[in-house]
């Protein structure tokens, strides 16, 4: 079991937004979290990451309980976090937005080589400055740079926001990759469709609790869900 | 493709070379050249570009907007008044730069540690005022505490560098020598930090000044590199504090004043921001322009604010930041 | 206004032509004669290049900041006198090149190298804060160049800090206090309470009036020092002045907070039963108009007063406010007596003034009558041997003035600190 979350609350303020709120991810497993605006799945992210800690309930990866961890302890056990939209730094070149995440811990799986096997088109961008690049190529860097840091698990928060079709493809293949090389991912998406075609299992989110929990099939045969909680 | 751009690359570091060539041997060259009044000049250039960016490594690189800065150029100052200083107050104990200058680095270094491990928990203008509070506190401390820091007449009788390996002994007493040995430090700190800023840890700072957060979620404690860089910048204007005092022969409550402080986020803003040469561009012009306006003018205070308004609202980067783009647009 | 004086190039506008008649002079035989003489002086010149290039005097004060008066008053002061000598003085014409300190050590340190290694000056005269003045000492010193302090009184100057290249043309600290603390236990009472400010110039100020009134027999109640420069609300000293009960209280503050504290000592009532003895400058001509009515009464020690009776005196108030439309003070007359000490070491060494050992000699020997009174040079202090004088802020003639109301004689810094 990669991630364990058991049953959490999390309060922002005195508002009450996750209630209950209780998910798994296996090894090498792609799981997608799905729901409507303010359905609470970035509090959820952000409850695991360790930017808004749950109050109530437990967050366990790979065994350690994470639940009150500050978020670099976090992501040095393994969980790489990008967030909503453009997660670069702008102001750097391509080589130190991906070199930034290289820190020379012990076993490091991934070198600038390896990762531009995998991102051929970000070789010619080197020396270009983050705002520079197009909005894949953006998308592209935030994943090297969470390779580098060689995590267990990805957590992807909307990747494909504002991306063109063909670019989303790239990326759906990526994150498929991911899951071939052993990465976990969860995949936190408004995007239903391009999802269900990447995930077996899916969790949908509304009001702040779970409502649906199982394999991707059956929620495509669950017409009626789909269009209470997504909106199809 | 590759090839034009090797090419490129070796006729931009041949040029590059040349550039450094000729600085260099300006730099060995001006005493002799230019007379004694501009090699005053030129100390306190460089004793401020120091200053600056030992600044500019908080504000530039890392985005601390710190708005106490002169504590520590104060504090250098009146370290090496205390061990070297004759006069009635101070310990005169030693003026060998072997021992002085540690000294210096670590009583700044202990402080800056102290100072930033609490100031760094806050951000933003919080962190602005408590470095403010800061530098405005050891200034008082050292107008009021007058049996120790001489009140505000300052420390006096503070004698220029020597370096005393017992069998020999050398003293950069006059001023040419004291010239070479600011030159010395100066080209030291600056490829020092040339080589920190390219480093992990320097690309670590870029990170922290766009968004902390990312950083944390890539696993980097944040607070132990804002805390590093903050006793290095520490250290840094202290030994420029250091500097200044040995060349006036005086260490004075002014330097810890807020518009010592000031005067340096202009040299680091007028210069260029998150640029390694443009604090020394800023703090050149900062001691220079005064020194030639005030002949004619008492305003010249005025005219600076003046020009750094249209530099803030039209070139933000700075001197650096114009000379970067047209460079840009040149090739 | 003496505010609207202006920056740097003091050179009378007279003087450009005036200086080209001179050259013409020059060519004559009595100026030959002349140059002879300066020939031996100065061997590896040429004497009439010497003869035609204006003495360069540096200026330091500061004409910005909180004591940009005081800067004016001197300039003014300086400027009137030399004016008066058709700006010649030992046999040459006299320019003067000033620059502003802005109060502050590093630009003054700046400024000072500034006048001396670019601007050529033959020797510097100014000075107003004490801190400024320190931090310049070294420079001075170890180049070997001339510098009259024309203000700054930090008692050090005349004692362990001593050079032979800083003389001063104004006071120490500790001179008008000193005879002031005697007299006031002879005269207003036996137990004090002292306020000053917190910095170089109130400590010493303090010190010396406590030691002259102790050794007499006087007991000290109290000493406050408060924040400098400003003082704050100063409600709190006034009340802690008024719980020790003394039978006098003595003060030493100037501008805004020499006017604050005057003013709130009287507003809370002390003014009417505890006599206010002070250090000249807290009721100066330059912040009586602010003071108003509060200052009625104060008794104030200085090497100097407006009204001060003697001939000197009369034409050099006269000659001012017709200058500038004010009334002199204290600096003003610091200013003028610093130009006629520079005028004095020119005369000496005949405009030599490569003749630095020369210049130091003449200074020796300096004494005149100023509108001070009878002024000598110490040598052993290398500061001004003056009255001083006891004075008493009265009403004269719709206006407050003060009025000498004892002479004590002549002093001396001692040079040592053995008497505070």
């Amino acid at each position: 079991m990669m991630l364990v979350v058991e049953d959490i609350d999390t309060y922002y303020g005195k508002s009450h937004v996750l209630q209950g709120v209780s998910l798994k991810v296996m090894e090498s497993e792609i799981v997608a979290l799905l729901g409507r605006n303010g359905a609470g799945k970035s509090t959820l992210v952000k409850s695991i990451i360790g930017r808004q800690p749950a109050s109530i309930g437990d967050i366990y990866f790979c065994g350690n309980n994470i639940t009150n961890l500050a978020s670099h302890r976090i992501a040095r056990l393994g969980i790489g976090a990008l967030n909503q939209g453009r997660s670069i730094f702008p102001t750097l070149t391509t080589l130190e937005n991906i070199m930034i995440g290289y820190k020379n811990r012990h076993n490091q799986q991934w070198d600038l080589d390896n990762i531009l096997g995998i991102f051929p088109a970000l070789a010619g961008r080197l020396n270009h400055l983050g705002w520079q690049l197009s909005g894949g190529e953006q998308q592209m860097v935030a994943i090297a740079r969470a390779l580098m840091t060689n995590p267990k698990m990805l957590v992807l928060d909307e990747p494909s926001e504002g991306l063109a079709p063909l670019i989303l493809n790239e990326i759906g293949k990526t994150i498929s990759l991911m899951c071939q090389l052993g990465i976990s991912v969860m995949l936190v998406e408004q995007n239903v469709p391009f999802a269900l075609q990447l995930v077996d299992r899916v969790y949908v989110m509304n009001k702040g609790r779970i409502s649906f929990d199982g394999h991707t099939n059956m929620l495509k045969e669950n017409t009626a869900l789909l269009h209470r909680y997504l909106g199809i | 493709m590759v090839e034009r751009l090797d090419t490129m690359y070796q006729r931009l570091l041949s040029r590059k070379i040349l550039v450094a060539v000729i600085i260099v041997v300006l730099a060995v060259a001006a005493p002799h050249i230019a007379n004694t009044y501009t090699i005053s000049l030129l100390i306190e250039v460089l004793i401020f570009s120091i200053f600056a960016m030992s600044l500019n490594l908080l504000v530039g690189y890392t985005g601390l907007p710190s708005f106490g800065h002169a504590a520590f150029f104060g504090l250098g100052a009146y370290i090496i008044a205390y061990i070297s200083g004759v006069n009635d107050l101070t310990l005169s104990f030693t003026n060998n730069i072997l021992l002085t200058l540690p000294i210096v680095i670590i009583g700044t270094g202990i402080i800056a540690l102290i100072v930033g491990s609490l100031a760094l928990r806050t951000d933003g203008i919080y962190f602005l005022m408590i470095t403010l509070a800061f530098a405005q506190m050891l200034f008082s401390v050292a107008m009021r505490w007058s049996a120790v820091t001489g009140g505000s007449d300052g420390l006096i009788g503070i004698p220029r560098p020597e370096i005393d390996l017992g069998v020999w002994k050398y003293s950069f007493e006059s001023r040419t020598a004291f010239y070479y040995f600011v030159v010395t430090t100066f080209v030291a700190i600056y490829f020092g930090l040339h080589n920190i800023i390219h480093s992990p840890f320097g690309l670590a700072l870029k990170g922290i000044k766009s968004n902390q957060m990312r950083m944390q979620a890539l696993g980097y404690k944040t607070l132990h590199y804002k805390i590093g860089v903050f006793v290095l910048a520490g250290v840094i204007a202290g030994i420029a504090g250091m500097l200044l005092a040995q060349f006036y022969w005086h260490a004075s409550p002014e330097n810890l004043y807020w518009t010592m402080s000031g005067q340096a986020l202009i040299m680091v803003i007028l210069g260029g921001v998150g640029t390694l040469i443009g604090p020394v561009i800023g703090a050149t012009l900062m001691r220079l322009l005064p020194n030639i306006t005030s002949t004619y003018t008492n305003n010249w205070q005025s005219y600076m604010g003046i020009m750094l308004i249209v530099f803030v609202l039209c070139a933000p980067n700075g001197i650096m930041g114009i000379l970067l783009k047209k460079l840009k647009n040149n090739q | 206004m003496i505010s609207n004086k202006p920056k740097t190039d003091f050179t009378h506008p007279i003087i450009q032509s005036y200086s080209r008649r001179k050259i013409l002079k020059l060519a004559g035989a009595g100026a030959l004669a002349y140059t002879s003489s300066l020939a031996a002086a100065c061997s590896n010149q040429s004497s009439s290049s010497t003869r035609d290039v204006p003495i360069k005097i540096g200026v330091l004060l500061p004409y910005s900041g909180i004591y940009a008066t005081l800067g004016d008053s001197i300039s003014a002061g300086l400027e009137m006198y030399l004016d008066q000598l058709g700006y010649r003085a030992g046999g040459r014409n006299v320019q003067i090149v000033a620059e502003d300190t802005e109060m502050k050590p590093d630009i003054a340190q700046q400024k000072a190298r500034k006048l001396i290694e670019q601007d050529k000056v033959d020797l510097v005269a100014g000075i107003v804060s004490t801190g400024v003045l320190y931090g310049l000492r070294e420079y001075f010193h170890n180049n070997k160049k001339l510098l009259i302090c024309a203000n700054a009184g930090g008692n050090k100057i005349s004692r362990d800090m001593k050079s032979p290249y800083i003389w001063r043309s104004s006071f120490s600290n500790w001179q008008p206090n000193w005879p002031l603390g005697l007299w006031a236990y002879n005269n207003v009472g036996n137990k004090v309470f002292m306020s000053a400010p917190d910095y170089g110039a109130g400590h010493n100020m303090v010190d010396a009036f406590a030691h002259s009134f102790q050794s007499a027999g006087g007991t000290i109640l109290g000493k406050q020092f408060t924040p400098f420069p400003s003082m704050g609300d100063p409600a709190p000293f006034i009340t802690e002045i008024r719980k020790s009960n003394p039978s006098m209280v003595f003060c030493f503050y100037s501008g805004s907070a020499a006017v604050a504290f005057v003013k709130a000592y009287d507003e809370f009532g002390l003014s009417k039963d505890i006599p206010l003895v002070c250090s000249g400058f807290a009721v100066e001509e330059d912040v009586l108009p602010a003071q108003g009515s509060a200052a009625l009464g104060a008794i104030s020690g200085l090497h100097w007063a407006l009204l001060l009776d003697n001939e000197t005196n009369r034409k050099f108030i006269d000659a001012y406010k017709d200058r500038t439309n004010v009334d002199a003070n204290v600096f003003a007359v610091q200013g003028y007596d610093t130009g006629r000490i520079i005028s004095h070491i020119l005369d000496e060494v005949q405009g030599d003034t490569s003749a630095t050992s020369r210049m130091l000699e003449s200074l020796q020997d300096v004494s005149f009558s100023s509108p001070r009174g009878p002024f000598k040079l110490d040598p052993k202090s290398q500061n001004p041997t003056q009255h001083i004088y006891v004075r008493e802020v009265k009403e004269i003639g719709g206006k407050l003035h003060n009025v000498v109301i004892e002479d004590l004689g002549e002093f001396t810094d001692p040079g040592n600190n053995s008497l505070g």
